[in-house]
């Protein structure tokens, strides 16, 4: 059974379909049988009548060596009745026009079949009243047949086109019947995945309570162990972050007391801090999930944002002494402040990080119409278009552990920065860099009007093509 | 399966045409949805040719429980249907297609 | 009225009823529907073209064209019916888990399923293309006449719309069948079917005097008549004959031989593999 509406619809259909036939045949039987007795009847009458008047015309008939023909009838009809007089001895006295010279039939009373002139006539032979002669009545099969049943058929017409009708109210009212589980399914489909909330049983019927019982027991179950899990990674990231700290200090302790540090040291102190990295990273992912994002959404000049983060990570910058650039309108979008901070601070990073010492990185935010662009672009390796779906799932780096670049990460900024893409409905796409070579990141956002609430906006003269050298700050 | 099936085929096939030469022959009409004529006498325990010419417009099928057999008869076309050996009896046929008019009889007769 | 009732209802009951037991075998074996589809569209388009050209037909092969085309339909609905039969045999004499795997083997290679697909539209379209230029004829003897034509097409409606809904009847009297014993009786159904449809060839092949037809093995009439409603069905279901000839009956035992034995067979096997 692969639908319960169209189980319901065709097996009631078809249920009704056999009572209601069975009924119309049962009827048909049963009409037919009392039309025959009302033709057969109509026969008797007709006897009647010829018993009435042909007597009288025995006597000269007697004298005529000819059966006499009386005319045909002039009236048009559907069924006519014939008739033929006989004497006792089988010679022909009188007949109708419609009926042969000679007798159809042997005399037997009763009701006979014959064919003749081309039909099958139906006929009912009987002795006159007086025994002196007989009549044979008939009448035209078919005609009988037809006539009967174009009676009866009136009443079967509506029985047989009522079958569609009734099929049609069926389905419609299955379809209502079977309104609430419709329901259920959509209320269920409609459901945020963060959404656990037990289902409403107030105006359900009792057919469906149970399932809702059962459904509400498992999501509160499914709710319960979320939380868990929610609280699980990032109370173990935040747990981390003490002894972290903790090994910190005591790692800058070491360098102190052991001059000159041995390697191992200096190595030790890498690894904490990647660790620490790490550790970061994780709560950012932790934080900016959708499923249990609990941002402070407000309007954010995001070109005041990507100069704060310039600036930030200006040391990085020098380090490797890449060039960088920044272009733009300025554009505000909704958003929350931290969450975009941390996908401008993944983006640059990125860029730094694997663009090889004295690369060109370039920033751009554009008013497209409604839409806010903001370009982060470089002239580093770049990502193959084949990788570019991958490189956003948790712990993916391109190439595995031996990154081209060598440089340390832990694979999650790329999954932070969606997530915060998607936290502001926007739109990421990775494509080749407008340099010789190297990777574009192109995150479109809905743009938003600029409020008051903002800290003071740029001057207009400052944003345009406004480059920012190595040692450039600023504020 | 097949082959045996087909061996049964053929073996009666050899019989029937050697039989085919004596098969008397009857022939029926049908006029205005009449049989003609309504009453067929054949003899008993031999095999019967029976030509049934459709002299109506319209197709006709002449079927008969008794005697197990249906054909479809189109408008103005002739068929041949054999029937028996037959014990001795009355074996009512009739034209499906207008059976309250198209009625006939074979009386077999030793 | 009736006369269209009865002999529409006799076509529309058989092509039903097959379509419906295959539709059930393939609801119980998850494979799709859209080969009904294919097949009824196939079978309409075939019983227009046989009704259409009845005439040529009829005149072939020395006026017995009609028979032995009719012969060959049936032929070619009985050999896919065993070989559906042989195909399915294995799945009713395994145990339950063994079963699942079986068909597993049998059914998730696409060229079982193709088989199995192919098998159902040429039984259901040659079936249904046989029966339905029936009622194409039919009709056509009464397109003169407006008022006969309309009794015959009231009756025609009556009789598919009792077709048919028992057709739907027992394809959902099957699905609710457990599948361990829907192929079994499957299985009975299909072979006595096609045990009935070769008797059918034997009587065309009587009729045109090619066999010799003899009193009939027995005369169950009294019990059953063929023409009565349970007759009717019965004849659908598994080719109840009332009153066969002993040529048909031979038919009817060399046809269901092969499914039978191979069930046999089956059987034989699963008592020394349980003995074992």
């Amino acid at each position: 059974m692969k639908s319960i509406r169209g189980f319901l619809v065709i097996i009631l259909l078809a249920i009704v379909t056999l009572a209601n036939f069975a009924a119309v045949l049962r009827g048909y039987l049963g009409s037919m049988d009392e039309a025959e007795r009302l033709f057969n009847q109509r026969m008797l009458q007709q006897v009647d009548l010829l018993n009435y008047t042909l007597p009288q015309l025995l006597t000269t008939a007697e004298q005529r060596s000819e059966a006499r023909v009386f005319p045909a009838r002039t009236l048009a009809t559907e069924a006519s009745l014939e008739f033929q007089w006989v004497a006792l001895d089988g010679t022909l006295l009188a007949r109708s026009n419609a009926m042969p010279e000679q007798p159809v039939v042997p005399l037997e009373q009763g009701f006979q079949f014959a064919n003749f002139h081309n039909y099958r006539w139906h006929l009912f032979v009987t002795p006159s009243s007086d025994k002196s002669s007989w009549f044979i009545v008939a009448e035209r099969a078919d005609q009988r047949y037809r006539l009967a049943e174009s009676m009866i058929l009136q009443a079967v017409y509506p029985m047989v086109f009522a079958i569609p009708i009734i099929g049609l109210i069926i389905w419609w009212i299955i379809g209502v019947g079977l309104k609430p589980i419709a329901n259920l399914a959509r209320e269920l489909r409609q459901r945020e995945a963060t959404d656990l909330r037990a289902l409403e049983q107030q105006d359900m019927p009792v057919e469906l309570i149970q399932l809702a019982q059962s459904a509400n027991d498992l999501l509160r179950r499914l709710d319960s162990s979320f939380a868990r899990e929610k609280r699980f990674s990032g109370d173990a990231a935040h747990e981390l972050r003490t002894p972290i700290a903790a090994l910190k200090i005591h790692c800058e302790n070491l360098l102190h007391e052991l001059q000159p540090a041995p390697a191992s040291v200096l190595k030790l102190k890498q690894g904490i801090e990647r660790m620490s990295y790490l550790v970061e990273q994780i709560l950012l992912l932790n934080r900016t999930a959708p499923d249990h994002f609990m941002g402070n959404f407000e309007t954010v000049n995001l070109t005041q944002l990507v100069k704060q983060t310039i600036v930030e990570q200006s040391a990085a910058l020098e380090l490797k002494h890449h060039q960088i650039e920044f272009n733009g309108d300025e554009c505000w979008v909704s958003g929350d402040r931290t969450a975009l901070t941390s996908l401008l601070n993944n983006l640059l990073g990125n860029a730094i990080k694997y663009t090889p010492d004295g690369g060109q990185i370039a920033i751009n935010t554009w008013l497209r119409g409604g839409d806010v662009v903001l370009e982060v672009m470089d002239n580093g390796p770049g990502i193959p278009a084949t990788e570019r779906e991958r490189v956003f799932d948790r712990f993916y780096r391109l190439g595995g552990d031996r990154h081209s670049s060598k440089t340390t990460g832990c694979g999650l900024g790329l999954a932070i920065v969606q997530q915060v893409v998607e936290l502001h409905g926007a739109r990421i796409a990775l494509t080749q860099s407008r340099y010789e070579q190297g990777l574009l990141i192109i995150v479109t956002f809905t743009a938003c009007l600029a409020t008051s609430t903002e800290s003071k906006p740029l001057h207009l003269n400052q944003l345009l093509d406004h480059k920012v050298g190595d040692h450039e700050q600023l504020h | 399966m097949n082959n045996s099936i087909k061996y049964t085929l053929f073996a009666s096939l050899l019989l029937g045409a050697t039989t085919k030469a004596e098969v008397p022959t009857f022939t029926l009409e049908i006029r205005d949805h009449l049989f003609y004529p309504a009453q067929l006498v054949v003899p008993a325990n031999t095999k019967v040719k029976l030509i049934i010419i459709n002299r109506d417009a319209t197709p006709e099928e002449f079927e008969s429980y008794e005697l197990n057999r249906e054909k479809i008869i189109m408008g103005g076309a002739k068929a041949i249907i054999f029937i028996g050996p037959l014990l001795p009896g009355d074996y009512p046929f009739f034209g499906e297609f207008n059976p309250k008019t198209a009625q006939g009889l074979i009386r077999v007769e030793n | 009225m009736l006369d269209a009732v009865l002999l529409i209802l006799r076509e529309v009951l058989e092509a039903a009823l097959i379509l419906s037991l295959l539709l059930a075998l393939s609801q119980k074996l998850h494979l799709q529907f859209r080969w009904s589809l294919i097949a009824v569209t196939i079978g309409t388009i075939g019983s227009w073209l046989l009704a259409h050209y009845a005439y040529e037909i009829a005149d072939a092969m020395d006026g017995t064209g009609q028979e032995l085309l009719n012969a060959a339909l049936y032929s070619v609905v009985i050999l896919s019916v065993i070989a559906l039969g042989l195909f399915i045999c294995p799945l009713a004499f395994k145990s339950h888990l063994e079963n699942n795997l079986t068909q597993k083997k049998i059914f998730a290679s696409p060229s079982g399923k193709k088989l199995i697909y192919r098998l159902c539209i040429v039984i259901v379209s040659f079936s249904l293309a046989r029966e339905a230029s029936e009622i194409w004829i039919y009709l056509s003897a009464f397109t003169h006449d407006t008022e006969m034509l309309s009794s015959a097409l009231i009756g025609s409606a009556i009789g598919a719309g009792i077709g048919m809904s028992l057709g739907a009847s027992t394809y959902y009297a099957f699905t609710f069948m457990q599948k361990s014993y829907f192929i079994p009786v499957f299985l009975a159904i299909i072979t006595l079917l096609a045990g009935g449809l070769s008797m059918q060839i034997a009587k065309q092949l009587m009729q045109i005097g090619w066999l010799d037809s003899a009193t009939p093995l027995w005369d169950s009439t009294f019990l059953v008549d063929e023409h009565s409603w349970v007759g009717e069905l019965l004849y659908a279901l598994i080719g109840y004959d009332s009153r066969p000839a002993p040529i048909q009956g031979i038919f009817y035992l060399l046809t269901i031989t092969p499914v039978v034995s191979a069930c046999a067979w089956h059987a034989w096997q699963l008592r020394v593999k349980t003995h074992e």
